[in-house]
């Protein structure tokens, strides 16, 4: 039967159920709640698992204490769920493994991530938490663009990257605050070997 | 005004090696010179150059490729007022990036006094994971000695128009590729290339730039798995005595053989038992190349048969000849 010659039937769209949209309660470690709808709360991994396992029902969601992410503050965690409503139903990438990978940041996160790099630095870690693959390709992009043009001296200026003998001396400073004797067994050990002895022991 | 900082390596350790890979190649050979720990976090991102050029010349060049970029280094060093140029620890490394529209990005220089040619090539080899290096050799090069003692196994050593036939045995006499061997003819005293480097264990050996004096002898002096000649001077007799002697068993490690013929020969297979296999069931059959690459023959095919009972099968192409032999490894 051809779509010009199907019955016309009328319809109460009154009757149609309409699918109530379910919004989550969270909590930052600074106790600013935020409600998430559940199609943004699926571009995080970490978050869908969670709201999955816990099953909770409409009354549950208003009726139970907002579910608290303990390691992400407030400030941080707004900006994480507005790209999260801005970009709901889009589809997660997969990784294919290219080098150099290929990442074009759309105007609104460009909007969103026009913050100061100590915030920017919260947002990854909270994206890698969350486990918001598309946020983490974004916002890595923007540390990326960060290195465009820069010469070696200037870039160890930007991403403060460490010298050879800072890397040293950071490492021996953490080995000697887990073991406070090991700088005295170090010492002992050059003394010794400065005295000729062939073994420590 | 201070550029704002920030702390790439104290992201979790997915999240540095996923900025990386949102970086591009020049810049990550920048950070993989500013510290152990950076370069080793570079190397992590598995960049991977399609291969590692090094030419000698007046000065010596470097480039890598990528799919979509390239870079490109000159090496500036003193090397003398003498006649025999000799490498020293450049003190001057000039480098861009080639980008995919043609025009090149901004210069880098890096100045090092630590670091020798080999240790660059080192580092390179081990940023942009790549094994591979193709050397190349041109005109007013570097002393051959020299050479050898900063070159470690290059995979392949390409040899055009030196100027000096001296410097071009010398060079073949001392370094060898690990992998393929492509040389000028016009790079041998009387456009005629030595036995000894014929006869060289060597993966492929490829002959171009119109090959004006190779004959039947010297192809069966060939010990390569794969030989490329463009403009050869065999003839349609040639390859008839060729095939005849490959089926006693000469050439044994050949697997395949391309010649390419500037005029259309005959090779009438006279005096040689063969069977021939129709276009549609020839171009079905997949050869598997050294590299690990499959390629489909093409026309008809003649089948003929080595006295131990491995098979060959002749194509020709456009005049051209091809020769497949079917070892258990090469069929596809």
């Amino acid at each position: 039967m051809s779509v010009e010659n199907a019955p016309v039937v009328d319809v109460d769209e009154a009757a149609i159920p309409v699918e109530k949209k379910m919004y989550y309660r969270f909590e930052s470690n600074d106790k600013k709640e935020f409600r998430v709808s559940e199609l943004a709360i699926q571009q995080s991994e970490t978050l869908n698992r969670l709201v999955e396992a816990m099953g909770y029902t409409s009354e549950d969601v208003e009726n139970k204490p907002a579910i608290a992410i303990e390691n992400i503050d407030g400030k941080t965690l707004k900006l994480v769920f507005q790209w999260c409503e801005h970009h709901k139903g889009e589809a997660i990438p997969v990784d294919d493994g290219s080098v150099p990978k290929i990442v074009e940041i759309p105007e609104f996160d460009a909007k969103l991530m026009d913050i100061d790099n100590g915030l920017l630095f919260k947002l990854i870690w909270a994206a890698d938490y969350l486990n918001i693959v598309q946020l983490l390709n974004v916002s890595c992009k923007k540390v990326a663009n960060m290195a465009q043009g820069k010469t070696p001296a200037q870039l160890r200026r930007v991403y403060l990257l460490p010298s050879d003998e800072e890397d040293e001396a950071a490492k021996r400073a953490a080995q000697e605050a887990q073991d406070p004797r090991a700088r005295e067994v170090e010492e002992e050990f050059e003394e010794r070997k400065r005295q000729g002895g062939n073994s420590f022991f | 005004m201070v550029a704002p900082s920030f702390p790439l390596l104290e992201l979790p350790s997915d999240e540095i090696i996923r900025t990386l890979r949102l970086i591009n190649p020049v810049q990550l050979l920048n950070l993989s010179l500013l510290s152990k720990r950076a370069k080793s976090t570079v190397i992590s991102c598995k960049l991977k150059a399609n291969r590692i050029g090094i030419y000698f010349g007046n000065e010596i060049k470097i480039d890598f490729h990528f799919p979509s970029s390239g870079i490109y280094l000159k090496f500036s060093m003193d090397h003398g007022t003498g006649t025999r140029k000799i490498i020293q620890k450049p003190m001057r490394i000039s480098y861009f990036e080639v980008r995919p529209c043609g025009n090149p990005g901004r210069w880098f220089r890096w100045i090092n006094f630590e670091y020798g040619l080999m240790d660059w090539v080192d580092h390179f080899k081990c940023v942009f994971n790549q094994k591979d290096t193709f050397v190349e050799f041109g005109r007013n090069t570097f002393d051959s000695n020299s050479i050898y003692e900063n070159l470690k196994d290059p995979t392949i050593i390409h040899i055009g128009t030196t100027g000096s036939y001296e410097f071009n045995r010398q060079v073949l006499k001392s370094i060898l590729p690990t992998k393929e061997l492509h040389l000028d003819t016009k790079a041998f005293e009387n456009w005629r290339v030595p036995e000894t480097i014929l006869m060289q264990n060597i993966d492929r050996l490829e002959l171009n730039n119109r090959v004006r004096y190779f004959k039947l002898n010297e192809l069966l002096c060939t010990n390569s798995k794969e030989v490329v000649l463009y403009s050869g001077t065999l003839t349609g007799k040639d390859m008839n005595n060729f095939l005849k002697l490959w089926k006693a068993g000469s050439n044994s490690r050949l697997e395949k053989l391309f010649i390419e013929f500037p005029d259309r020969e005959i090779y009438d297979f006279k005096g040689i038992d063969y069977k021939l296999v129709p276009a549609e069931e020839n171009q079905q059959r997949a050869f598997k190349s050294r590299s690990g690459e499959t390629e489909f023959l093409s026309g008809e095919g003649k089948d003929i048969c080595r006295f131990d009972g491995i098979r060959g099968t002749v194509c020709d192409n456009d005049g051209h000849f091809y020769f497949y032999v079917w070892h258990d490894h090469c069929i596809g």
